[in-house]
C-alpha cells in the first residue's frame, strides 16, 4: 500500500514530466489504434483494390508500432533520470531494492492505465471525427467508420507488452546502479557519448539494404511484402545512423576549433552532444514520421491527379466492348436512334486475348497463368489489322515487331520472345490499345507481321476490341449504354462506359485520398508532438545551463540566437533525411502506384516536389512555435 | 577613486505573506585595486549583496554604481554585456556546466566575448599552471572533486581579467594547501591591480585581504583594515571580531 502511495506521490509531484509522458504514450496508443482500426475496417476492404489498400495500411501499422517502441524508450529515458533521484532517496531511507521495484511497477501500471484510457478515447474520437470531416470534405460516402473489438484488444495487449519491456529495462537499470550512485544520477550528467563506428556501420548496412530492396521492388503483389521488409530495415537503419552519425558529426564539428569556439556553435554543439543519444532518437522519429507523410501524400495525391490518365487507359473511347465476334454496327445504330444518341466514331480491332507475362531487360516471358512475377498483359495483333485501323501501309518482316504500351514507352531495341529475337519499334498511335481488363498489370500490344508470328507469341483466342464514341444528353447516353450492354449480354469486365468508370474512379481515388490525408494528419500530429516533447523535455533540462550562462554574461538575445543556431544545425537533419528517404522510396511508390494503373512519372515528380515544399513549411511552422516554448522555459 | 559605490542598499524578499529583509541598509565604497573580504553568519545576506553587485539581482532600494555606471539602471541586455566585460565570479556552488569539459567551462566567458582560440589558450596556460588544474582540463566537471571544481570556477573568473572579481566562498571546498594556492593567486592579481571582493567564513582566508567587512542582519556592523600589520596580527583581529560578533548575537 505504501508503495502505491509513494508511486502516486511521485506522479503527483512531477506533474510536468509525467504529464508529458502520458501525452506522448497516449498519442502512441491512439495512432496505433487508428491503424489497427483501419486495417480491420470492412468498408475499406470492400472498396476497389481493398486488399491492396489494406496491405499498404499493414505497412503503416508495422511502421507505427516500431515508432511507438522507440519513442516510448526515448520518453522513458527522460523520466528515469529524475526518478532515480527519488528512488535513491527512498533507498537511503531504508527501502530495499525489492521495495523500489514494487514502486516502479506501481508507477508503470498507473501510467499504462492512464495511457490506454486516454489513448483509446482519443483514438476512437479521432477515427470518428476524421471519417466525418474528411468524408464530407472529399465527398466520399463509401467509407464508413466502424467500431471493432479486435483492434482495441490488440492495441491494449501491444502496449501492455511495451510497458512490460520498459519495466524490465528499468529494473535492470536499477540493478546496474549502486545505491549511492542512484541518488547522484540525476545531478551526475550523462557522459559524453563515445563515437560508435560499429553501430554506425550496422545502421548504414541496414539502411542500404532497405534502400536496395525498395529500389528493386517490382510492381506486383509480392512487392508489397518486400516493401514492408524495406520499411523495417530503413526504420532500424535510420535510428542507428542518426544515433551514431549525429555523434560523429558533432564531434567532428567540435574538433574544428575555429568553428566550435564561436558563441552560438559553442553552446549548441556542446549542448547537443551532451545528450545526443536521446536526441538522436527524437530526431530519427521525426525523420521517419516526415518520411511517411511525404510518401503517403505523394502517392495518394498522384493517384488523384493521375486519375484522368487512368481513364484514358481504361476507356480511350466512350464505350469499350470486348467481344468474341465483331460487333454489328447496324445493331448499335438501332439502339442509338431511339435514345437520341449520335454515334460519332466506331472502330474495332482483332487481337489475341491478353496473356500474363513479364519483361526482363530484353526478354518477354509469356506465362501460362498469373504468378507473383507477373507485371504485364500481352496481346498480339497482325500488321494487316493495324494498317486497316490506322489507314497506314506498314510492312513488317517476320523478325520485326511494333510495340505499344499505353501511357508509356518501351526503350529496348530487340526483344526475345519464345526463343526468337525480334527487332522492335515503339508506336504511339494505337488508340484502341486499352487496358481492357482494368487489371493492375500494364498492357502491352505487339504488332506482328502475320498470323504465324502472332501464334508463335501467343496461343490465346482472338477477341475484338471495339471502341465507340457517342454524343447526346448524359441521361440518354446512359440509357443507351445500359440497353446495349443488356442486349449484347456483356458483363462489366467486357463492357465499360466512360461516365460510369469516371464516377467509380472518383469515389475510389477519393477514398484513397481520404486514407492518405488521414494517415498524414495522424503522422503530422505525432511529428508535432515529438517536436514539442523534445523541446519541452530538453528545455527543462537545459534551463539551468542557460541560467549559468546568463550569469557569465550571455544576454537573452544571445540566448535566443544560440537556440536558433541549434535549430538550424540539427533540426534540418530529419527533414533532409526524410527527403532522401523519399527519393529511395520513389521507385517503390511508382511500383505500387502501377498496381493502381498509374504509370505517369511526371505527375508523380511534380506532386512529390510540391509535397516536400508543403511539408517543410509545416515543419518550420511547428518548429517556430515550439522553439518559443523552449525559449520560455529556458529564459524564465 | 572608488570603483564601486553602494548607498543605502536594501533588498527585501517577499514570499507570500512572509517578508525577509536580507539587506537593510548597506553603504560602502570600494577603491580600484582594493581587496575586500566580507564576513558574517550564515543567512546574514552576503550572497544577496554579492548578487546585487554582480547585476544578477536588483536592489529594492538605494543606489549602486560601478565606475559611474548606475547598475540598477542597466537593462537586461546591457547588464549581460556589462557582466561579461567587467565582472568575474566564483560562485558559492561553482555553477560549472556539465555540458562542457573543464577547459571549455573556463573559456566560456571568452567565447561569449568572441575571443580568438589562440588568445584563449595563451591566457589559460599560466592560470592553469598556478591553479594546478592542467591535468584535469580535458575532464568534465562531474568527474572532478569539489576542490578542483572550485579552482576551475576561479580560473573561469580570472581568465577575462575583469575589472572586479567577485568570489563567494572561494576557499570553501579547498584544503589548506589548495586554499593557499588560490589565495596566493588572488594576492598576485590584486598586486597587479585587480580589484577583489570575496565572501568568506574563514578568518584565514579573510586575513589575505586588505580590508574586512562584517555583516549582521543586513547591515555592515564592523570594519577592519589590514594596513601595515602582519598577516598574523590581522588574522588575530579578525578572529576577535568574529568572537565578539557571535557573543553579541547570542546575548541578544
Ligand atoms: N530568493 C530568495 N527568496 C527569499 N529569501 C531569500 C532568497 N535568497 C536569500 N533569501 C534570504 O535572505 C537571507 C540572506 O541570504 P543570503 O543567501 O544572502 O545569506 P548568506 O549570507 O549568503 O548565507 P551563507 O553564508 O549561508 O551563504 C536569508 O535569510 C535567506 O533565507
Ligand atoms: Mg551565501
Amino acid at each position: 500500500m505504501i508503495h502505491l502511495k509513494l508511486a502516486w506521490h511521485s506522479l503527483n509531484h512531477h506533474k510536468q514530466q509525467y504529464g508529458l509522458f502520458l501525452l506522448a504514450s497516449s498519442l502512441m496508443v491512439a495512432i496505433n489504434y487508428v491503424f489497427w482500426n483501419l486495417t480491420f475496417n470492412h468498408s475499406i476492404k470492400a472498396s476497389n483494390y481493398g486488399t491492396a489498400i489494406i496491405s499498404v495500411l499493414g505497412i503503416g501499422q508495422v511502421f507505427v508500432l516500431l515508432i511507438a517502441v522507440f519513442f516510448m524508450f526515448y520518453v522513458n529515458s527522460f523520466l528515469m533520470r529524475q526518478r532515480d533521484q527519488e528512488l535513491g532517496l527512498y533507498n537511503m531511507l531504508g527501502m530495499t531494492r525489492g521495495d523500489l521495484r514494487i514502486i516502479l511497477a506501481c508507477e508503470n501500471v498507473l501510467l499504462l492505465l492512464g495511457s490506454i484510457v486516454i489513448g483509446l478515447i482519443s483514438g476512437l474520437t479521432f477515427v470518428k471525427l476524421a471519417f466525418l470531416f474528411l468524408g464530407k470534405l472529399l465527398n466520399s460516402k463509401n467509407l464508413k467508420e466502424q467500431f471493432l473489438l479486435t483492434p482495441l484488444v490488440s492495441v491494449c495487449l501491444i502496449f501492455i507488452a511495451i510497458f512490460a519491456v520498459l519495466l524490465i529495462y528499468n529494473f535492470l537499470r536499477l540493478r546496474r546502479i549502486k545505491p549511492i550512485m542512484l541518488w547522484k544520477q540525476s545531478t551526475k550528467a550523462e557522459k559524453e557519448p563515445k563515437t560508435r563506428f560499429l553501430m554506425g556501420i550496422i545502421g548504414i548496412i541496414l539502411l542500404a539494404g532497405g534502400y536496395y530492396i525498395a529500389l528493386t521492388t517490382k510492381a506486383n503483389m509480392a512487392g508489397i511484402s518486400r516493401f514492408m521488409l524495406a520499411v523495417m530495415l530503413v526504420v532500424f537503419g535510420i535510428y542507428l545512423v542518426f544515433t551514431a552519425g549525429s555523434i560523429m558529426l558533432l564531434k567532428f564539428l567540435k574538433n574544428r576549433r575555429n568553428f566550435y569556439y564561436q558563441p552560438n556553435h559553442f553552446i549548441s554543439i556542446s549542448g547537443m552532444l551532451y545528450r545526443m543519444k536521446q536526441n538522436a532518437v527524437g530526431l530519427a522519429s521525426i525523420c521517419l514520421l516526415c518520411t511517411t507523410i511525404l510518401v503517403t501524400m505523394t502517392a495518394s495525391v498522384s493517384l488523384v491527379v493521375g486519375q484522368k490518365n487512368l481513364i484514358k487507359q481504361w476507356n480511350p473511347f466512350d464505350i469499350m466492348l470486348v467481344t468474341k465476334k465483331a460487333v454489328d454496327n447496324n445493331m448499335v445504330l438501332k439502339y442509338a436512334k431511339p435514345n437520341h444518341v449520335n454515334i460519332d466514331k466506331s472502330s474495332a480491332i482483332k487481337v489475341t486475348s491478353p496473356s500474363y507475362g513479364e519483361i526482363q531487360k530484353n526478354e518477354l516471358r509469356i506465362q501460362s497463368e498469373m504468378n507473383n512475377k507477373t507485371s504485364k498483359e500481352i496481346s498480339v495483333l497482325t500488321v494487316r489489322s493495324y494498317n486497316r485501323l490506322t489507314k497506314q501501309k506498314i510492312k513488317l518482316k517476320n523478325n520485326q515487331l511494333l510495340v505499344y504500351v499505353p501511357g508509356d514507352k518501351l526503350t529496348v531495341k530487340t526483344l526475345h520472345v519464345n526463343k526468337r529475337v525480334y527487332d522492335v519499334k515503339s508506336i504511339t498511335n494505337f488508340k484502341l490499345g486499352a487496358n481492357i481488363d482494368h487489371t493492375i498489370f500494364q498492357p502491352v500490344y505487339l504488332v506482328a507481321a502475320n498470323e504465324e508470328v502472332v501464334r508463335n507469341i501467343s496461343q490465346q483466342p482472338w477477341i475484338y476490341i471495339n471502341g465507340i464514341n457517342i454524343s447526346g444528353k448524359t441521361k440518354n447516353q446512359k440509357n443507351f449504354a445500359t440497353q446495349l450492354q443488356k442486349k449484347m449480354k456483356l458483363d462489366n469486365g467486357s463492357f465499360s462506359f466512360k461516365a460510369e468508370i469516371n464516377q467509380l474512379l472518383s469515389s475510389f481515388t477519393g477514398s484513397l485520398l481520404f486514407m492518405g490525408c488521414l494517415i498524414s494528419l495522424l503522422m503530422g500530429m505525432t511529428t508535432a508532438l515529438v517536436i514539442y516533447y523534445k523541446q519541452v523535455a530538453e528545455g527543462v533540462a537545459d534551463s539551468e545551463r542557460f541560467i549559468t550562462m546568463q550569469e557569465v554574461g550571455l544576454s537573452q538575445r544571445e540566448t535566443k540566437k544560440a537556440i536558433w543556431s541549434q535549430v538550424l544545425l540539427v533540426f534540418m537533419l530529419p527533414i533532409v533525411a526524410a527527403v532522401i528517404n523519399l527519393c529511395f522510396a520513389f521507385p517503390a511508390i511508382r511500383s505500387i502506384l502501377q498496381i493502381f494503373s498509374m504509370y505517369n512519372l511526371k505527375v508523380l515528380l511534380q506532386v512529390s516536389v510540391l509535397t516536400v515544399i508543403i511539408l517543410i513549411a509545416f515543419y518550420l511552422l511547428i518548429f517556430k512555435l515550439t522553439t518559443k516554448v523552449y525559449q520560455k522555459i529556458v529564459t524564465r | 577613486m572608488p570603483i564601486l559605490t553602494l548607498e543605502h542598499i536594501k533588498r527585501t524578499f517577499t514570499e507570500g505573506q512572509n517578508k525577509v529583509e536580507a539587506l537593510k541598509d548597506i553603504s560602502l565604497k570600494i577603491d580600484a585595486g582594493d581587496y575586500v573580504a566580507i564576513m558574517g553568519e550564515s543567512g546574514a545576506g552576503k550572497t544577496t549583496l554579492l548578487n546585487i553587485m554582480a547585476t544578477l539581482d536588483q536592489p529594492s532600494g538605494g543606489e549602486i554604481k560601478l565606475k559611474e555606471q548606475d547598475l540598477s539602471k542597466l537593462n537586461e541586455k546591457n547588464a549581460a554585456k556589462f557582466r561579461r566585460e567587467n565582472l568575474g565570479f566564483v560562485f558559492q556552488n561553482f555553477n560549472l556546466l556539465d555540458t562542457f569539459n573543464n577547459r571549455d567551462n573556463i573559456f566560456l566567458p571568452l567565447v561569449l566575448a568572441k575571443a580568438k582560440y589562440e588568445d584563449m589558450e595563451q591566457r589559460l596556460d599560466p592560470l592553469a599552471k598556478q591553479l594546478e588544474i592542467e591535468q584535469i582540463l580535458d575532464r568534465f566537471p562531474y568527474e572532478i572533486s569539489g576542490g578542483q571544481r572550485q579552482r576551475i570556477a576561479a580560473a573561469r573568473a580570472l581568465i577575462t581579467q575583469p575589472e572586479l572579481l567577485l568570489a563567494d566562498e572561494p576557499t570553501g571546498a579547498l584544503d589548506s594547501k589548495n586554499a593557499a594556492a588560490l589565495l596566493d593567486l588572488f594576492d598576485q592579481v590584486n598586486y597587479e591591480g585587480q580589484t577583489i571582493l570575496m565572501v568568506t567564513h574563514s578568518a584565514v582566508t579573510a586575513s589575505y585581504s586588505k580590508r574586512t567587512l562584517f555583516i549582521k542582519d543586513g547591515r555592515i556592523y564592523h570594519e577592519l583594515f589590514r594596513g601595515e600589520q602582519s598577516k598574523a596580527a590581522y588574522f588575530e583581529k579578525i578572529t576577535n571580531s568574529l568572537t565578539a560578533l557571535a557573543s553579541k548575537g547570542a546575548k541578544r
